[in-house]
């Protein structure tokens, strides 16, 4: 009975998985390159910033119109800056359903790190946001994330300001990314797009002090914040997907709640289940989108 | 990933149904154990590190002690100077708290603010935290990046968290030592690898000198 209850809400998951990839390819269609991954974790998406490397908010955010969710993309729509960061803030607090697997945990909204307070929206202490149980793929670097982000919109616009150096990140998704499919010369049907993320269980339910048991560092901002590991993971080879487990936080890694296998689109739209036993190279390359390596598998 | 030869499997899928005749019976893997460290560690460090004999390591004293020199702002809780054993022994106490076994920890070496690859960094637990804390170790790539761990084992793929020194080293072909005694035979770096800094999973080096 309990297989059987596992394995329909597996199912679910690869085809909520199949639908995120669609959008991701329909996002394609419409803006002639993959969905970007944002600023950095102090930041949250903003609807009047389009869907290019100005948008503050990462894939989950931009991918949100294709996943017939425009009502959430549009929340906060002209307003005037005060008022945009409250519905912006209402924002954080959703929890789309087609974001959290079902073998994983019921979709409601979690909490937080305690002191989340992005630049751009009234976040309090105590609040639940949304999450995504899926990752986009970073490619191989040693940590997909790269920061917070900018303090203010003035500063990233200064002639002084400098972005950090992205060269270790070349998958998919990144910061401030805008790839298209020309760009993905190993072809998209070898290429990851997203998959499950790794998680510690004791967090499923909330991510809440640092420090504590239930703290995990890639699930502890909103799934409508900027580039970092709650949104992002990587096929560096030292960092090998395996089952979620208490007692080791692997926040970079993909994995999954599921006995042997997670679910991962790739760029191509076609959904797989990735046996936890996958050669670290042949990983690897998946993650990256012009390695050009022949595979020896 | 390109495929060099058509005829090659390409993803190792497996197919969804030949998987769910194992799902769901297994239950969830068991929690990973953190390693047991003696209840007397700051006792034990302060009979180690204390050689003026005033009851706690300060001062020049920490110099011997690389790692509890780094985190001293986090284990010197009044901020009077003085690392003390009871201090020490809140810090282990917070890390207890966790339940973490192991954690990732990513480390950047630089060399003369260049990256440095081929370097082994070796993390070598303080004597005072018992045989249970194990060593990490890893060697870094093109980008001077590596991410430790204990061993290959599923288990011990990442750092136990404790107090640490950090030695670096990097042979040439004739196995001469091209780093510094001081960031290795006699190294003056340290760490403390815990869960309550959200940067304490990530080590940048940077070396120096001849």
């Amino acid at each position: 009975m309990q297989a059987a209850r596992e394995a329909a809400r597996r199912t679910q998951c690869a085809n909520q998985l199949k639908q995120i990839g669609l959008a991701w390819q329909n996002h394609h269609d419409s803006f002639k390159h993959f969905p970007t991954g944002g600023w950095g974790w102090n930041w949250q998406g903003d609807p009047d910033r389009g869907f290019g490397k100005e948008q503050f908010g990462g894939w989950p955010y931009n991918i949100l119109p294709f996943m017939e969710l425009a009502n959430l993309r549009q929340m906060g729509a002209g307003m005037a800056d005060p008022q945009k960061r409250i519905a912006l803030t209402d924002l954080s607090k959703r929890q789309p359903e087609q974001f959290i697997c079902p073998s994983k945990r019921p979709a409601v909204p979690t909490a937080p790190k305690d002191h989340w307070a992005p630049r751009n929206i009234n976040f309090t202490i105590g609040q639940l946001a949304g999450k995504s149980d899926y990752a986009a793929c970073s490619g191989d670097p040693a940590v997909p994330e790269e920061g917070e982000g900018p303090a203010s919109v003035a500063i990233a616009s200064s002639s002084l300001f400098r972005w950090p150096n992205l060269d270790a990140h070349n998958g998919v998704c990144f910061m401030r990314s805008e790839v298209n499919i020309k760009a993905i010369t190993d072809g998209t049907t070898n290429t990851y797009m997203v998959g499950e993320k790794y998680q510690l269980p004791a967090s499923y339910g909330g991510s809440f002090a640092s420090g504590s048991p239930t703290y995990d560092f890639g699930d502890n901002e909103s799934m409508f914040s900027g580039y970092n590991r709650d949104q992002h993971r990587s096929t560096n080879p030292a960092l090998l997907p395996h089952r979620d487990q208490d007692g080791f936080p692997d926040d970079y890694a993909f994995g999954s709640s599921h006995p042997t296998a997670w679910g991962m689109a790739m760029c191509d739209g076609s959904v797989h289940w990735m046996s936890f036993d996958i050669d670290a190279v042949t990983h690897r390359w998946l993650g990256v989108i012009n390695d050009g390596n022949p595979t020896t598998k | 990933m390109k495929f060099a030869l058509q005829h090659h499997k390409v993803i190792p899928s497996v197919a969804l149904l030949a998987l769910s005749a194992s799902a769901g019976c297994s239950g969830r893997p068991s929690r990973l154990a953190p390693p047991v460290i003696p209840d007397d560690a700051g006792q034990q460090a302060v009979a180690k590190y204390d050689a003026s004999g005033d009851g706690a390591i300060n001062g020049d004293e920490l110099a011997k002690a690389p790692a509890l020199k780094a985190a001293v702002k986090r284990i010197d809780a009044n901020g009077d100077g003085n690392v003390t054993a009871e201090e020490i022994n809140a810090r282990v106490a917070v890390w207890k708290n966790s339940r973490v076994a192991i954690t990732r920890v990513a480390v950047k070496v630089r060399r003369d603010g260049l990256p440095l690859a081929g370097a082994t960094v070796k993390l070598v637990p303080d004597e005072f935290l018992g045989p249970a804390v194990k060593p990490a170790q890893a060697v870094t790539d093109a980008s001077g990046t590596a991410h430790l761990k204990i061993s290959d084992d599923p288990a011990e793929r990442g750092v136990n968290l404790g107090f640490y020194r950090v030695e670096v080293t990097r042979p040439d072909a004739s196995g001469k030592e091209t780093i510094p005694a001081r960031y290795n035979t006699a190294t003056e770096l340290g760490t403390e690898i815990t869960r309550d800094d959200p940067n304490a999973d990530r080590l940048a080096i940077d070396l120096t000198g001849k």
